[in-house]
Order: C-alpha cells, then sequence, then structure tokens
C-alpha cells in the first residue's frame, strides 16, 4: 500500500460521517408521497403519532424533519455555532417581550401542523394568548393552527426559493406576520397577509408592529455583525 | 400579493450539498413506515415508485436489514469502471466455464425482510438459475441470494458501510464474498461460518473452490487503474 493511494478517498468522507450517513450537513428534499399514502387511511391522531415516532427515529438525522404539502420531505441542517448564537439572542428578546406583554415564545424545537397539511418547524415563533385559549398543547398531538408570529434564519445551504415558499405558506395559513432572516445576504424578508413582501436591505432594527407592538429587534448588531 | 397557489401538487426535490458536485448521502430509519407494508410484493412495488419518484436526485437507494434507506451517491467514472471490470472477468469466466449468470449493480436482491440490497458484482450458480422464476412471474428483485457476491469500496460509500454489507450477504446466505479496497489495496474475503480474510495488495485473487477456477487479477484490473 502507497500512502498516496491510500489517500484517494478524501480524508473528510471518512472522517465526517458523510459516507456513513449518520451526520448529514446538506439540506435534501425528497418526494415522500409514497409514504404518505401508506399512512392515508390513518386518523389525525394516529398520523400525527406516527410522526413523532418517525422524527424520533431519526434524531440521527442532526437536522430540522418537515413535509411540505406537496409530500416532500425536507431535511434541513440544525445551525451550526455562529446560526444557534443568533436564534439564541432571537429567542431571549422574544422571550423578554413576551413575558412583559403576552403570549408565549416558542424556540426550534415546536412542530406545527398547517391547514394545508403541512408540517413545519419554525426556527422562532410566538403565539398570541388566544390561540393559546383555543389550542392545548399535548405531547402526542399536533394542534392545527400556524401560530400567529413566525420567523426563520437561513441556514446553511438552504435555498432562498424554498424559505421564500414556506413563509408565503405560513401567511396564507393564518399567521399575522413572519420574518425571513437572511444572514448571508443581510436582508430581512417581511411577510404580511394581503401584502407584497417587503425587503429590507441590511437594516438596524426590525419592529413587529402592529402584530407584537412594541417588540424591536436589532438585527444588524444581534445577527449580521456576528461573525458567519 | 405573496400568495401563490401552486397548480400541479408536484414536490420540489432538491439536495444542497456543501460538497458542490457529489449529492451528499444520507440515510433515514423508515422502519415504522415499512411496518405498513403487508408483504414482500408490497414492498416491492412500494420501492419502486419511490425509486422512481426520486430518481432526479441521482441517488442509489437500498434497504437494510433494520429497516433503514440508504441514499447513495452514484458511483463516479472510476466506481463504475472497477465495477464494470469485475463483472466483465466474471462473465468472461462463467461464459468459459459453469455458465452461470452475473448480476451487476442495476438489480436489487430481496434479503430478509425488509432489505432491499444491490452488489457491485455477483454471480448465481447453474442450480441456483435452475429454481428461478420466469422472469414474468418475478418481476421485481432477484429473489435468490446470489453465490458470490463482490462489493468495492469507492468514493460513494466507505469501508465500514461495505463491511457491514458484506456482514449482511453472508448472514443471508452467499458462499464466498469478497470485498475489495482500492484505496488500501486490500481484498477481505468472506466466507460463512469464519473470520474475514485480509489479503494486502495481492496480485490475484481465487474465487476457489465455490468458482472453480476464477482467478482474478485484481492489482492490475482494479488496484492500479487510475
Amino acid at each position: 500500500m502507497t500512502e498516496q493511494t491510500a489517500f484517494y478517498q478524501p480524508e473528510s468522507l471518512r472522517t465526517a460521517g458523510w459516507v456513513a450517513g449518520d451526520k448529514n450537513p446538506a439540506s435534501v428534499h425528497i418526494d415522500f408521497r409514497p409514504v404518505l399514502e401508506l399512512i392515508d387511511g390513518l386518523s389525525d391522531y394516529e398520523v400525527d403519532k406516527w410522526w413523532l415516532r418517525f422524527c424520533r427515529l431519526n434524531k440521527d438525522v442532526m437536522g430540522k424533519l418537515e413535509i411540505n404539502s406537496e409530500g416532500a420531505l425536507l431535511i434541513t441542517p440544525y445551525p451550526g455555532w455562529g446560526g444557534s448564537k443568533c436564534l439564541g439572542e432571537f429567542m431571549f428578546a422574544l422571550h423578554q417581550w413576551a413575558e412583559a406583554t403576552g403570549g408565549e415564545a416558542y424556540a426550534i424545537n415546536l412542530g406545527v401542523r398547517l391547514p394545508n397539511s403541512s408540517r413545519y418547524i419554525p426556527d422562532a415563533c410566538w403565539i398570541s394568548d388566544e390561540q393559546l385559549a383555543q389550542h392545548k398543547p399535548d405531547h402526542d398531538h399536533i394542534p392545527l393552527f400556524c401560530p400567529a408570529f413566525i420567523m426563520e434564519m437561513r441556514g446553511y445551504n438552504e435555498e432562498l426559493r424554498v424559505l421564500r415558499r414556506k413563509m408565503a405558506e405560513y401567511i396564507t395559513n393564518g399567521a399575522r406576520l413572519a420574518w425571513l432572516i437572511d444572514p448571508y445576504d443581510q436582508q430581512v424578508h417581511i411577510y404580511r397577509p394581503n401584502a407584497a413582501v417587503e425587503v429590507l436591505d441590511n437594516p438596524e432594527i426590525i419592529d413587529a408592529e402592529p402584530v407584537l407592538p412594541g417588540f424591536m429587534f436589532e438585527v444588524r448588531k444581534r445577527i449580521f455583525d456576528v461573525m458567519w | 400579493m405573496t400568495t401563490q397557489t401552486v397548480a400541479t401538487p408536484q414536490p420540489d426535490i432538491t439536495v444542497n450539498s456543501p460538497d458542490g458536485d457529489m449529492p451528499a448521502p444520507f440515510s433515514l430509519d423508515i422502519s415504522s413506515i415499512l411496518a405498513l407494508l403487508p408483504d414482500d410484493e408490497a414492498l416491492d412495488d412500494w420501492f419502486l415508485r419511490f425509486t422512481a419518484d426520486n430518481e432526479d436526485l441521482g441517488y442509489q437507494f437500498e434497504i437494510d436489514q433494520q429497516g433503514r434507506l440508504w441514499a447513495m451517491a452514484s458511483e463516479r467514472r472510476s466506481g463504475a469502471q472497477r465495477q464494470f471490470i469485475l463483472q466483465y472477468d466474471l462473465q468472461s469466466w462463467s461464459d468459459a466455464g459453469p455458465r452461470g449468470e452475473v448480476v451487476t449493480g442495476n438489480e436489487l436482491v430481496l434479503a430478509s425482510w425488509p432489505g432491499r440490497r444491490a452488489a457491485d458484482a455477483g454471480w448465481l450458480s447453474p442450480e441456483q438459475l435452475a429454481q428461478m422464476l420466469p422472469v414474468a412471474e418475478d418481476p421485481h428483485g432477484l429473489s435468490v441470494v446470489p453465490h458470490f457476491v463482490a462489493e468495492i469500496v469507492s468514493l460513494s460509500n466507505s469501508l465500514e458501510s461495505q463491511q457491514a454489507k458484506m456482514e449482511e450477504w453472508i448472514a443471508r446466505g452467499i458462499a464466498l464474498g469478497w470485498l475489495i479496497d482500492p484505496f488500501l489495496r486490500q481484498v477481505h474475503i468472506y466466507r460463512p461460518g469464519a473470520a474475514p480474510e485480509v489479503l494486502d495488495d495481492p496480485e490475484t485473487v481465487s474465487g476457489d473452490p465455490e468458482l472453480p477456477g476464477f482467478v482474478f487479477d485484481v492489482r492490475s484490473r482494479i488496484f492500479d487503474l487510475v
């Protein structure tokens, strides 16, 4: 065996666990309709249980597992160092605001089920007091509604095209405000019902009037200026 | 308006891999889905549909014995070339002697439920061919496990994954298995009931007695291939 030939297979492939499939640094969308057809006959409750079990079994994928309304399974890697720090900053601000004002703030692990049958995991969301009164959280059941406010942050390898569609889905399914924060292009896309998408280039502060009255977020300092 | 209605509900399938030209391999535990399928035939139909729907992603799909779906990158030129050379030599030997049938990587072999595996190269003995159903009655994968299977380590798999696959083949009942690693220039020889025997940079490997008379020039045909 010679050094040169042994090195033929890129070292990163062997060590990063890529080939073994136990890490998943890419975002992948696969056609999941054949699977969804199999579970078509089950009740909502059984489908929720099946989905939660499927996600538990696939914890080692190290990413968000989501299904969109067209029947694609979306595998999106969890944010890395920079992304997690920024999400933490955002959650802290949102939580502080919610505690003082009302409603509840949720971080990246809350699964939501939209009326158009998509199952998404927003990076951050806020559920209003009226929504909380109607939908009681339950371990085995995912309520069918869209939180009033949604924030998604574009991650490494995430395509804007895909995120834009997701944001539009949130709005058509009942969100009153949705933010797409894109640290790579330093932009914030603001989605509201019955309004054109507003794109802000490198804003210093964004505000969430009138859905979250008084909530301001220093996006430049907390996200764009963090090293990416 | 931001709202868009999508006319045809055709999922948008993509892979965004940090490695650019190479689709990122991944695996998913789909045992909870397979549990909903009644039998092998339903699984075959389902799997054919699934692979056809996801054809454009450029993956090769297999299901292992634990019900895990493996999406592997398709072979690149070097890997495909090595597979073809081994299949070609196997075919020449088979035609000149025992007249069996060579199995290529395009055929899925039905391992025990719910495994669906493809071998880089394999060989069905004349006795096995005699027991097989006509193609019309057996439209899906091969229901007979080959007499001999070879797996080649390539850029789209790893030694570890191929070793696990080889163990599965042996458990399923092949008589002889070769695991060829062109990066480490090794051949691992698997036989039922024995630990794998590792040959370091051999010039040839012999298939005796399971493949009588088959001697494969592994060094010149595979290791020295650029």
